[in-house]
């Protein structure tokens, strides 16, 4: 768990975590507590304001059905103005008309039972059916005139009743008033049967009442239960003392404790109140069920909920104590990555670096050479490999230790690296031995050069080794690529080949592996001397390189190449000693040498039951200014009893610069006796083509140094090409030298080249191993 | 809330449309007197049914006597005394206790008639029933002594059955007054009421006449099963067709010989009303209650 910045989490971090985890965790305690609360509020509200709109409507019920009962009870009442009417008519015609309309009035009515007139004097005149056993007393009546005279409203009379302990019936004195004058009073008999069956129907509820009273308190009637409610339990009927509006309504207690709502109002004009109440306990049991319901409902949600979030806390917590050991473990985790990553990194240093001279190993530098060998294979320039030994450092070594030893092979690595470009790859492969790869040469020339710098730079004198002077030297051998091999262990192989060539030739000394590009400053004046010898001697010895037909990979010929085998300087090469034996004229004789030792050569090929290949011999221009060369030649052939066609010979343009004629005739001569004649080097000389349609040639040999840019140039395949076709349309058959590379091979083919010579199929060596070019002839293409 | 609501909206119509309008057209000034039979009876139960019961034989009347009868609703069983007293109303059907108490204010009203009924679920056949106190079978009520305290319910003041015999009988019969018995009396102002007072519970028990007990299992509106009677009063005489003081003697007689007859449409008629019959019945017959209405009128004094 590394941060942007690879850094690995510090201390802060998780301090910051577990403050943000408790803010997370207080902020849902928080939040629980505020739905709990909200629920509850919200809850409690609601039936808050039901219980209120519950209360509206039974005050809105009551106080309307008061109202409308006592409207009715005053409509009711207001029938006594017929009667009254009926009874000051009565008065008014002295008495004289029947009161029987009256009698009628009061059945058609049915609210009234009976009537009784009064006069002023308390005495009755008239009453609508027979008296009762108890009379009012005729006092009372009067008392009763009086007290309506004075407050000008009805009486509620308490009369004395003719049945046992009960009172069906309210008897009410109104006066009889004629021009604002109390001509005498009526007594109305309210039947209370009217009232109840104005009741009957009122559903009020169980505890609910429905009470008539009088101005004064005095309990008249109580309906409940379906039912009136008279006798002595109608005078336990208790009046609320505080009902003096008109109407109004309200929650009042009774005596038993029991609270009530109650809705009141006065019947206009008549001594009575009506109310209408009903117990709470009962009105608010549906609701109070409801209730306890809602509250029991919402404390077990709470319960519910707050078991959940416990729950959820644990879980959190729980959860964070595996993401912290998560945390820690990852962190422990962390640190031993990155230790391990040092230590792999230590290790891979190990196994890339040398300790010492810190320069590439052998893995590193085989890894990174191959790279660049693959670079190399794009952009086709020479690459070349320097296997490089210390002289004498066992015996440094040995003599002043392995800390002097030490300190020179790091001198030396410095010293190599001062002389190398950056893009050059330089290793120390153990040991006393480096490698150097130089990288991106254009040619092969250019290596020497580098070389030879090197050379001169470690043999310098390395002072103050630990207060010793010591002078080394290196042993160089080089392989270049792609003519050594065109891969890094192949090269490094030939390199080391040539370093132990180099060992054997000297200290200080360096070697190609290929031969050919060893610059050997031998004496000019030394080779002169020992030359005429040396054919005596027989120093010198033939190598052979193989022509490959194109088209079938056949072995079509042999090229013969002089080697001086000298005693002194080991294998030395035509270009060190030819240009010599040309001034000196010893070329004469080395090109008899050659014709004879091919001849030789193949008589024994023959004799060995070879199926042999023409062999080609190259004729220096000093032979062919001899006007006997021809003659000789073919002499030489007959006393081998060979063929014209087994011996070819190649010539370079040079031939034709100086007595061009006796050339030319010699030529001519070798041609039309059936010796087929190549033209060597082709390209570099100054020979044209047109020019050489005069020649008696039968093959062109194309430069080693136009086939080696055939890949990275395009005018040089451009010249290939059109020399080729050129030289078919003279039937020249064309030859190519220095094939190195497959890739060459292919362009080659593709311009229509008919044979090939090079390091690809095989480099010119001894006769010996060149008996397996002449056994087996079909060559593969090498891998 | 809503049955309330419906319930109130009626009683609204109730008041205004059906006492205000009844008022006027039952008025007895708009007619000729003279043609006019006014008749009535104590609410025993719904009154239009107990006139709609009546109908064919009032009908019969009507036709016999060649007068219109007017039927006179009455508010309570006072109001039909008062109007026999008065005699605006010529004939009705009284109590056993209305008629004492009527007779005793006025000795010309005579009882003439009573119906005689076939034998009811509690009530036998005959001039008979009983008052009973009558409770329902869910509510436990064992023995008269468990409704102590309890809320009773009683017809009219001057019911019979449903007062009168329990106030004198019953009390004599617990030993003390009703009073000191009950903890709430409640009057219904008829049997039907106190019986669905009992049936919703509103009371605990109820006096009430036997006949409406049966006429209540009869019609289904109890099961047979649920109904308890903890107390029955000594057999009380059926309630009396009663003249009031101002019918004379020859329609009297008209009106007894049509009722007494044994006219086979009558006979349809009873039984249609599922009567036994009509007997005839004299002041005499109601002597018990005369001297149990003069009893509490003397205990009043």
């Amino acid at each position: 768990m590394l941060n942007r910045n690879g850094d690995l989490p510090k201390p802060i971090t998780k301090e910051l975590r577990a403050r943000s985890q408790m803010i997370i965790q207080s902020g849902l305690v928080v939040f629980c507590l505020i739905v709990v609360l909200l629920s509850w509020t919200l809850t409690l509200n609601q039936l808050a304001e039901n219980r209120k709109s519950l209360f509206n409507g039974l005050n809105r019920e009551q106080c309307n059905l008061t109202s409308i009962l006592a409207e009715n009870l005053f409509q009711m009442l207001e029938q006594k103005q017929v009667i009254e009417l009926f009874a000051l008519g009565w008065l008014s015609n002295h008495r004289e008309k029947s009161l029987n309309d009256i009698t009628r009035f009061l059945y058609g009515g049915r609210s009234f039972n009976r009537v009784v007139l009064y006069e002023l004097t308390g005495r009755s005149f008239y009453q609508s059916s027979p008296h009762r056993r108890i009379q009012l007393d005729h006092r009372v009546i009067k008392h009763g005139i009086h007290e309506m005279a004075v407050s000008g409203k009805p009486l509620v009379i308490d009369c004395p009743h003719d049945s046992p302990g009960l009172s069906w019936h309210i008897p009410i004195l109104f006066p009889l008033e004629q021009r604002g004058k109390i001509q005498g009073a009526m007594l109305l008999e309210l039947d209370l049967g009217y009232i109840l069956n104005l009741f009957q129907n009122i559903n009020i509820g169980k505890t609910g009442k429905i009470m008539i009273f009088t101005d004064l308190g005095e309990g008249v009637a109580r309906f409940e239960s379906g039912g009136l409610v008279i006798g002595n339990a109608l005078a336990r009927m208790s009046f609320p003392g505080s009902l003096h509006q008109f109407s109004g309504s309200g929650v009042f207690t009774e005596t038993g404790g029991e609270y009530f709502h109650l809705a009141y109002q006065r019947v206009q004009d008549y001594p009575f109140i009506i109310t209408v109440s009903q117990g709470l306990d009962e009105f608010l049991s549906e609701f109070d069920t409801y209730k306890k319901q809602q509250l029991y409902i919402l404390s077990v949600l709470t319960l519910f909920c707050l078991v959940g979030f416990y729950y959820v806390f644990r879980m959190i917590n729980r959860k964070h104590q595996y993401l912290s050991a998560l945390a820690v473990s990852n962190m422990e985790n962390n640190e031993l990555i990155v230790k391990l990553e040092a230590e792999h990194q230590k290790a891979v240093n190990a196994a890339s670096y040398d300790a010492l001279t810190h320069l590439y190993n052998r893995r590193l530098f085989i890894v990174l050479a191959r790279k660049s060998l693959t670079l190399a294979k794009r952009n086709g320039c020479v690459y070349a490999v320097l296997f490089i030994d210390l002289d004498r450092f066992k015996t440094i070594n040995d003599t002043l230790g392995h800390r002097i030893g030490d300190l020179l092979l790091k001198t030396v690595a410095d010293r190599l690296v001062r002389c190398t470009r950056k893009s050059d790859i330089v290793g120390r492969f153990g040991g006393d031995e480096f490698v150097i790869m130089l990288t991106e040469m254009s040619t092969e020339k250019d290596v020497s050069p580098i070389v030879e710098k090197i050379i001169s730079v470690v043999k310098e004198p390395c002072d103050n080794l630990d207060g010793h002077q010591i002078i080394t030297s290196p042993s160089i051998g080089v392989a270049v690529y792609p003519r050594d091999g065109e891969d890094i262990d192949t090269l490094i192989r030939n390199a080391d080949a040539a370093m132990y060539k180099s060992k054997r030739s000297g200290r200080g000394r360096c070697s190609f592996f290929d031969a050919s590009l060893n610059t050997v400053s031998i004496q000019k004046f030394e080779l002169e001397q020992r030359m005429p010898s040396a054919i005596a001697d027989d120093e010198f010895v033939l190598h052979y390189q193989p022509k490959v037909s194109l088209q079938d990979y056949c072995v079509v010929g042999l090229e013969a190449l002089v080697r001086w085998q000298h005693p002194d300087y080991d294998l030395i090469y035509p270009v060190d000693f030819i240009k010599n034996a040309e001034e000196s004229g010893m070329v004469v004789e080395l090109g008899n040498w050659v014709l004879e030792t091919v001849c030789r050569q193949m008589v024994k090929w023959c004799a060995d039951g070879l199926r042999v290949v023409p062999v080609a011999i190259n004729v220096s221009p000093r032979q062919l200014k001899d006007k006997t060369y021809a003659r000789h030649f073919f002499e030489t052939l007959n006393r081998y009893e060979l063929c014209p066609e087994n011996i070819e010979i190649e010539v370079t343009e040079n031939a034709f610069v100086e007595d061009k004629d006796i050339v030319i005739e010699n030529l001519k001569k070798l041609f039309s006796g059936g010796i087929r004649i190549s033209l060597d080097d082709f390209g570099n000389g100054f020979s044209s083509l047109n020019y050489i349609r005069s020649l008696p040639i039968s093959a062109l040999k194309i430069d080693r140094s136009f086939v080696q840019n055939i890949r990275n140039s395009n005018n040089d395949n451009a010249i290939i090409a059109s020399t080729i076709i050129l030289a078919k349309k003279l039937n020249l058959i064309v030859v190519a030298e220095g094939i190195e590379s497959q890739d060459q091979l292919v362009s080659l083919k593709i311009v229509g080249c008919d044979q090939v010579q090079g390091y690809l199929f095989s480099r010119p060596v001894p006769e010996k191993e060149i008996r397996e070019f002449i056994t087996s002839p079909l060559r593969t293409l090498p891998a | 809330m809503k049955k309330k609501i419906r319930a109130f909206f009626f009683f609204i119509l109730f008041v205004f449309l059906g006492v205000g309008g009844t008022v006027l057209a039952e008025s007895p000034l708009e007619n000729d007197p003279e043609d006019l039979l006014y008749f009535s009876l104590i609410p025993k139960k719904n009154v239009d049914q107990q006139i709609l019961e009546l109908h064919p034989l009032l009908q019969l009347l009507e036709e016999k006597l060649q007068r219109t009868i007017k039927i006179i609703r009455p508010q309570s069983y006072q109001t039909v005394i008062e109007g026999i007293l008065s005699r605006a109303i010529d004939f009705a059907i009284l109590g056993p206790a209305s008629y004492a108490r009527a007779r005793a204010r006025d000795n010309s009203v005579e009882a003439f008639a009573s119906f005689a009924q076939k034998k009811g679920f509690i009530t036998p056949r005959g001039s008979y029933y009983n008052s009973v106190l009558f409770t329902l079978q869910e509510r436990g009520f064992g023995t008269v002594a468990d409704l102590k305290g309890k809320k009773v319910a009683f017809t009219d003041p001057a019911s019979t059955s449903g007062s009168v015999i329990p106030d004198m009988e019953f009390s004599e019969y617990v030993g003390g007054s009703l009073e000191s018995f009950w903890g709430t009396r409640i009057y219904t102002g008829s049997h039907d009421r106190s019986i669905t007072a009992v049936l919703r519970r509103h009371v605990d028990a109820a006096f009430v006449s036997s006949s409406r007990i049966d006429e209540a299992v009869h019609k289904g509106r109890v099961r047979p099963d649920q109904v308890v009677i903890l107390w029955r009063s000594k057999p009380i005489h059926r309630d009396p067709f009663v003249f009031s003081g101002g019918v004379d003697e020859s329609l009297r007689n008209q009106i007894r010989g049509i009722m007494l007859s044994a006219s086979p449409r009558l006979k349809v008629i009873l039984n249609e009303m599922q009567l036994a019959g009509i007997v005839a019945v004299n002041n005499e017959d109601y002597q018990a209650i005369h001297d149990i209405v003069a009893m509490q009128g003397q205990r009043r004094e």
